[in-house]
């Protein structure tokens, strides 16, 4: 059984004009030991599913319909106090912006102090910053530093903090939101070889929110391709990377400019996402889809398997 | 500032309806008593000479002699002093626990009916004139179901009277501390039971400024990364709210009470009125009443002041407080 | 035009605006609730000597403090006065002062705020202080004060109730003129020389009047509040006058003895009055003026 499964997820935002959905239909699922990367461009709804999956979207959103079992767990409806003990304990969250996402005025040893503690009473305070001390120094943050504020650690210093927060009750399950969008390229890198070491030695399921293909070809077994809050394209890792089918997928990839070809010429996709408020008919993608033809233009394609992948395109939809 | 406030009280009073003295007197009175009484006051002076005795009169803490009695009006302002502060200062906690707690929940269920019910009653309640509720409370908890006295501070007799040392005694005015002070229960339950109603008819039509604000503050904070990341970790929602995001609406709400206070002071003149508390408004009330112009003038010159001083300090407070909390 | 003709139209510009208001969420609702309320009681007010059962003055019409019954729905007071009658009118008092001292804080305040704070330097600062003490100080004593030294009588009491809230008035013209002052397009127009006073009228206040049409309207309701308790404060006036704000603070005594009508319906009146004139004008500020302080 998946360790998280996502079915038919459908998440609305009221806005003025109309409902607008951030997610709309999808459905993944995750195996336990296995990674998922989770890719799309800013504003295509990965964030907001990674979010509903722990029931953390922010009003005006909301989970429309859909089921999101997590671990056996019916998140969507599930009490306050049962969700409640699945985050942070069963769950662990990385968010992108650790400088925002930490509380500035508690000291990091507090921020331990006070989740372990909720999560397990019975635990000492003393102990509670034993435990926060080990899960640091195992990401390389000095035992010195545990009374430190988050404005006093560098931006990878701070993500490394916000991972220990994650892991620091045993989950099985990490999703991990942009972890690296806020840092720099050798931090990143850094970032991602923690994760993957990690991953490993706690025998992790990992779920990677990320705009950034390169990261997820190298720690995902699985892919999946978001557009304006639909999955284009979802399949194993290798045989995406191998022959994208989706025109979206193909063009992400593209745009990754390849040190070795030299004098290439940087591509990337013309037009703008859609305004949900407001969708394009047929295909979300049509009007940025150098393939597109009629069919596009009026119906809306279906997720289907096609050589072992699952593509959302007219192209292979031979029906 | 304060010499504007100074000088406008005194324009209003002693300018403005011409003489003081002679509206004094319902009927007729002959020239001669009129102006021994003028003199007595020192109304028989020119209007210049009459200002600068009353600025340095204030200097010296003297608020002019009372036109019933001609006895010293700055020894009933500090007598009656005490029971408004008791007042104001239960009324400003009703007024900031109601309004804070009601915030928070309006804010928690942002445009549902709660919401909407909670910001309603946050505007409905100032317009409700504060007499009218208080007679209302009058109506329902003390003559309905004698839950609580209809009116005054203490049962006859049962002040509190503070500590005594020895030969030194101390009491504050205030009966809920002064009877903490004595070490009595049962007057600190009496002062309690006759704060109960005035305090909440006078906090609950005050309190929608702080519904609005802090709703909005915390609307704002409920946004913010760190208060989701904070519920990602599994933390209780009450922990969240009240730890977390409430945090960043205490400044704005402590800078707001000192606004409110002469809202607090106006609504306070009528709350002892309807019932029956012994403090400055009463006094004011009862002043207008006897036509006591001079009287008059010293109360509304000491509620300037007051609130004058209680601006200043807001201010001292919000200067230090404001460069700490930025880290 | 004929005047069916001329109604339809009226109706028909009308409803537009209802509906936008309608969409524009609870701000809107509380105007539309606050309008129908006021223009209720002012109905109601209007009409009374044709609706009203028996003379509001009159006394000795029915038996001396009876709760209320089919003939008298809302009771008799100490004096035989069937109160169904008194709280038909009593509102009269409270539209005159209130409209009254409405137009004395609009004809003061107004032009003193847009030539203060478009003259700028000495004189602002000073009629800006001026204003700040005013408006620091505790509205209802200020008003008592006044009242006090005035005498009674409609006339005195708006006046009293007009001093106390100009500053209000004059805040936000100031606010706003300062805004606009800057703004490109009023710059623009003197570079093309047009004169000052020519600029405050027909550029400036009529992007003022919004936020003075909100201002007034919670000013009326505050009017209402404090003309009540300068009633309850014994500046009132004299007794003949059907008025609610005499009902409410003579009921008091009754109280005691459990005459409650004599206050309750007065008294819900009042906070009706005031209730629909709050409405209205929350409602207008949070339209019009956005972040404004209070």
């Amino acid at each position: 059984m998946p360790l998280l499964d996502v079915q038919s997820l459908v998440v609305e935002y009221h806005a003025l004009k109309a409902d607008v959905k951030a997610v709309d239909r999808v459905s993944i699922s995750v195996e336990k030991g296995h990674t998922l990367g989770l890719v799309g461009e800013s504003g295509c709804g990965k964030s907001t599913l990674g979010l509903s999956t722990l029931r953390l979207v922010p009003p005006p959103g909301r989970i429309a319909s859909g089921r999101i079992t997590l671990d056996g767990i019916d998140v969507v409806n599930c009490s306050e106090e049962e969700i409640r003990r699945v985050r942070g304990k069963r769950v662990g969250y990385i968010f992108q912006d650790p400088m925002t996402s930490l509380n500035p005025v508690k000291k990091i040893g507090a921020h331990f102090v006070e989740m372990i503690r909720t999560h397990e009473p019975e635990v000492a305070e003393a102990d509670a910053l034993k435990r926060a001390t080990k899960v640091l120094g195992r990401l390389g943050i000095l035992s010195e530093r545990i009374n430190d504020f988050p404005h006093q650690f560098s931006g990878g210093m701070r993500q490394r903090v916000m991972i220990g927060l994650a892991l620091a009750l045993g989950p099985d399950l990490l999703i991990a939101d942009e972890p690296t969008t806020s840092l720099d390229v050798i931090v990143e890198a850094q970032i991602i070889e923690l994760l993957k070491e990690l991953k490993e030695s706690l025998r992790l399921t990992l779920v990677l929110i990320t705009h950034n293909i390169g990261i997820v070809a190298e720690t995902a077994d699985q892919v999946a391709v978001m557009y304006a809050g639909r999955i284009a394209e979802l399949g194993e890792t290798d045989g995406i990377f191998a022959e994208p089918m989706h025109p979206y997928t193909q063009a992400l990839l593209n745009s990754v400019p390849n040190i070795t070809k030299k004098g290439q010429v940087l591509s990337w996709i013309p037009g703008a996402p859609p305004d949900l408020a407001e969708p394009p008919p047929g295909c979300l993608f049509h009007p940025r889809c150098p393939h597109a033809f009629d069919r596009c233009k009026k119906e809306e394609p279906q997720l289907l398997k096609h050589n072992g992948t699952e593509v959302a395109c007219h192209l292979y939809d031979k029906r | 500032m304060i010499m504007l406030l100074l000088t406008f009280v005194f324009l209003v009073v002693r300018v403005l309806p011409g003489d003081p003295a002679s509206l004094h007197f319902e009927k007729q009175v002959d020239p001669q008593t009129l102006l021994a009484f003028k003199r007595q006051l020192g109304l028989d002076k020119p209007i210049e000479v009459q200002y600068i005795d009353y600025l340095l009169s204030l200097l010296r803490g003297d608020f002019g002699k009372s036109m019933q009695d001609f006895s010293p009006v700055s020894q009933q302002i500090f007598s009656a002093f005490p029971a408004t502060l008791e007042l104001a200062i239960c009324s400003t906690i009703v007024m900031i626990l109601v309004g804070v707690v009601l915030g928070v929940q309006a804010s928690r269920s942002y445009n549902s009916l709660p919401d909407h019910s909670i910001r309603v009653f946050g505007t409905a309640s100032y317009a409700i004139p504060v007499f009218f509720l208080g007679e209302v409370m009058i109506m329902v908890f003390a003559i309905y179901f004698h839950l609580f006295p209809a009116g005054d501070r203490i049962y006859a007799g049962m002040a509190p009277t503070g500590l005594t040392l020895r030969d030194v005694h101390f009491s504050t005015g205030l009966y809920v501390i002064d009877s903490i002070l004595e070490g009595n229960i049962g007057k600190l339950a009496m002062s309690l039971r006759y704060l109960v109603l005035p305090s909440i008819t006078l906090g609950t039509v005050l309190c929608g400024i702080f519904i609005r604000l802090t709703r909005g503050n915390m609307l704002e904070t409920l946004q913010l990364d760190f208060v989701t990341a904070a519920r990602a970790r599994g933390l209780k929602e009450r922990t969240v709210v009240y730890g977390y995001a409430l945090r960043n609406a205490f400044l704005p709400i402590l800078t707001m009470m000192g606004l409110q206070f002469a809202a607090l002071l106006a609504g306070a003149v009528l709350t002892e009125t309807t019932f029956s508390w012994p403090g400055l408004g009463r006094y004011l009330v009862d002043r207008v009443s006897f036509r006591d112009y001079t009287a008059i003038q010293g109360v509304v010159v000491f509620f300037g002041l007051l609130v004058a001083m209680v601006s200043l300090a807001v201010d001292i407070i919000y200067a230090y407080l404001d460069p700490r909390i930025r880290f | 035009m004929s005047s069916k003709r001329l109604q339809g139209r009226i109706v028909v510009q009308f409803l537009p605006a209802l509906t936008s208001l309608a969409r524009r969420g609870l701000a809107g609702w509380a105007i539309i609730a606050g309008a129908v309320i006021v223009a209720a009681m002012a109905i109601m007010t209007i009409v009374s000597p044709w609706i009203s059962p028996y003379n509001p003055i009159a006394i000795n019409v029915g038996p001396l403090l009876s709760p209320p019954s089919s003939q008298f729905p809302l009771g008799t007071n100490h004096l035989g006065q069937d109160m169904l009658s008194r709280v038909y009118s009593g509102g009269a008092i409270m539209f005159q002062v209130s409209i009254l001292s409405v137009i004395v804080c609009l004809v003061i305040g107004v032009p003193i705020g847009l030539f203060a704070s478009y003259t700028g330097g000495y004189t602002d600062k000073l009629v800006s202080l001026v204003m700040d003490s005013i408006y620091a100080f505790p509205g209802l004593v200020l008003a008592i004060a006044i009242a006090a030294m005035l005498g009674p009588g409609v006339v005195n009491m708006a006046l009293s109730i007009a001093v106390v809230y100009v500053p209000s008035y004059f805040r936000i013209i100031r606010s706003q003129v300062l805004t606009i002052k800057e703004l490109p397009y009023v710059e623009a127009a003197h570079m093309m020389g047009a004169k000052g006073r020519a600029t405050l009228f027909s550029y400036i206040l009529p992007n003022v009047i919004p936020s003075i049409v909100a201002v007034a309207t919670i000013n009326f309701a505050d009017a209402i509040l404090t003309a009540a308790g300068l009633t309850f404060v014994g500046l009132g006036l004299p007794v003949s006058t059907p008025d609610w704000g005499w009902d409410l603070t003579y009921g008091r005594r009754l109280l005691t003895s459990g005459t409650w009508w004599v206050i309750a319906f007065p008294g819900l009146m009042v906070v009706l009055l005031a209730l629909g004139f709050t409405l209205m004008g929350e409602g207008l500020s949070e339209l019009f003026n956005p972040r404004l302080q209070k």
